[in-house]
């Protein structure tokens, strides 16, 4: 029985825990650093992010056999690693669901090597 | 109640106590997601649909039967006559106010009582109405809007008497040159709803419109629907069977031969479960559902404009104009959660009204786009590739409240909203009114609104 009051309160606890929802003040401070990064302006980062994933750290979303993970929708199929995509080339070398905490300092150092290699046309 | 035989054949036996252990464990978790889905199906499911689920033919529901079976399991909205409810006494004050305005109202009533008397006329010819004027004179202007108090749709609908079934209102003392059909795409929020119809319905007729409220309702396959019934049936009897087992087993303390029953009936019973749980529900298709409320609406009158709305968006000010103007207009210029300004020039999401020509120019919305996002900016492409603008009111009054929600399951970001939204001007010819199916699986006549169940297919 002992289990099954543990499992109770997991499952209760598990949609209680909420997504990061950045508003634009907040994201423009963090991103601070990406301003200008491979020729792309801190507005222009904002805009695209607003129409990636809504400033929301815990978007998944799946597309094309692939999932896309947090505010950048970064792609497990080369840029970080999960349990769907183990062959995954990884190039961030990270875990993707790193990509859903509110920490967004991994975030953006994936997302600037992703620029570096495909621009902004990979959002 | 005790069965007499076995049901599953065999008798139960425990070849050892650990397996028992696990057995009664599995039962056990089996129970409560029976018992989890039975709730959830019940509070999310319209109960009054049973009879047409099993094939009796229901007769179109009467207003406060369907509303009743629906409310029952709210909570009642207490008048404190504290500060919250102001728009409450907006409401009463519109009334008082109907009551001792000069003029229109107080004088055909005690009027045409005297005149019965007075002269011998036949009083059925009343003079005919005046055009209602450009502003209403009834606005108040900024009202206070929150979510914390719990409504009772029994409450709403003698709050707003003048409401007739089905949720139509026309102004009694003008004529009203805005015939609108007000079109709320829905699935799973009822609770949303509550909230909308609280606060939409005083301000609508304070804004003197001719309106309807149209809820449309995306609803998965009938046949899903009865497979899921069935599947949850069929669990329940399983489990069931499983729990007489493990009882009968209790009660006699030697070992028998091992059953065939038991476990395979738990398994069977947990994959009926989850059966029962995953059956079809497809993604949401806003869009689609706008398109077919514009149809069914005109199907009752005949709308000149069309609002479309989300459910869970309020206006703080009623000088905020529910109805249609020379260009679409885009009416939730200024949300709370993008901080009371337009997250992009370009917006066209939220609330939006479009007349009736206007809406057949640019051949409706489009019907593929599943999930969220991207419906609204392939409209907004639709109004600029036939030369239309986006009129909207200012800031102040366009300031409007969203209740706040977590991401709604089967409504996840589409994807393909990117690519799709760069091919309007290709796509808006074959992909929109002239393409629509659905078909309608129900049609309910509530006191505030009217409900329309449609089963709108899947992504192709």
């Amino acid at each position: 029985m002992m289990s099954f009051v543990s499992l109770l309160l997991v499952s209760i606890l598990f949609p209680a825990i909420q997504a990061k929802q950045f508003t634009k003040c907040e994201l423009s401070q963090v991103l601070k650093d990406m301003d200008g990064f491979g020729g792309i302006a801190l507005p222009e980062w904002i805009c695209t992010i607003f129409h990636t994933s809504g400033y929301d750290t815990q978007t998944i979303v799946n597309n094309n056999g692939g999932t896309d993970y947090g505010l950048f929708q970064i792609s497990n199929k080369f840029w970080c690693k999960d349990d769907q995509n183990l062959q995954s080339r990884n190039i961030c070398d990270i875990s993707c669901d790193k990509f859903l905490d509110d920490d967004l300092t991994d975030d953006m150092i994936c997302a600037k090597k992703i620029l570096d290699k495909e621009g902004i046309d990979y959002w | 109640m005790r069965f007499r035989e076995p049901l599953l054949g065999g008798s139960a036996a425990m070849p050892g106590a650990s397996l028992q252990r696990a057995c009664r464990l599995l039962v056990a978790v089996c129970a409560l997601h029976l018992g989890a889905t039975l709730v959830y199906y019940l509070a999310g499911r319209d109960l009054s649909r049973l009879p047409q689920l099993v094939g009796v033919p229901t007769p179109l529901q009467g207003g406060s039967n369907g509303a009743a079976a629906i409310e029952q399991p709210s909570g009642e909205l207490r008048p404190r006559g504290a500060p919250p409810l102001p728009p409450l006494d907006a409401s009463s004050e519109l009334r008082s106010g109907r009551d001792s305005s000069p003029g229109e109202d107080s004088g055909p009533r005690p009027g045409s009582a005297s005149n019965l008397t007075s002269a011998p006329v036949p009083a059925t010819t009343a003079p005919p109405l005046p055009a209602c004027p450009e502003e209403s004179p009834l606005l108040v202007g900024p009202m206070v809007i929150e979510f914390n108090m719990p409504v009772d749709l029994k409450l709403v609908e003698k709050q707003n008497p003048e409401v007739k079934v089905g949720g139509r209102y026309t102004p009694k003392n003008c004529i009203s040159p805005h015939k609108v059909a007000i079109i709320i795409p829905f699935r799973n929020r009822q609770e949303h709803l509550k909230y909308w119809l609280y606060y939409l319905h005083p301000i609508l007729q304070r804004q003197q419109l001719d309106y309807g409220i149209y809820v449309i309702n995306q609803q998965s396959k009938l046949k899903e629907e009865l497979l899921s019934v069935i599947c949850f049936l069929l669990s329940t009897y399983l489990l069931f069977c499983a729990l007489h087992l493990l009882e009968r087993e209790r009660e006699r303390e030697r070992e028998r031969e091992r059953s065939a029953g038991l476990t395979p009936a738990v398994t069977a019973a947990a994959a009926a479960t989850t059966a029962a749980t995953l059956a079809g529900e497809t993604m949401f298709n806003r869009a689609k559902l706008l398109n077919i409320g514009f149809q069914e609406a005109l199907k009752d009158y005949d709308y000149n404009c069309f609002v479309f709305s989300d459910v869970d968006l309020i206006p703080m000010n009623d000088h905020n104009a529910y109805r249609c103007f020379s260009q679409p207009r885009h009416i939730s210029v200024a949300m709370d959660k993008f901080g009371f300004s337009l997250p992009y020039v370009q917006y066209f999401g939220g609330v939006s009204a479009l007349s009736k020509e206007q809406f057949l120019t640019i051949n409706g919305f489009p019907n593929n786009y599943w999930g969220w996002g991207g419906e609204d900016d392939d409209i907004y492409n639709r109004l600029v590739f036939k030369g239309m603008s986006v009129s909207r009111p200012n800031a102040m009054v366009g300031k409007c409240r969203m209740i706040r929600h977590s991401r709604d399951k089967k409504n996840e970001p589409n994807p393909q909203r990117f690519d799709r939204i760069a091919h309007t001007k290709e796509t808006m010819l074959s992909d929109g009114l002239n393409t629509l199916t659905y078909k309608v699986l129900d049609k309910e006549r509530n006191p505030l609104y009217t409900k329309i169940t449609v089963d709108i297919g899947t992504p192709s």
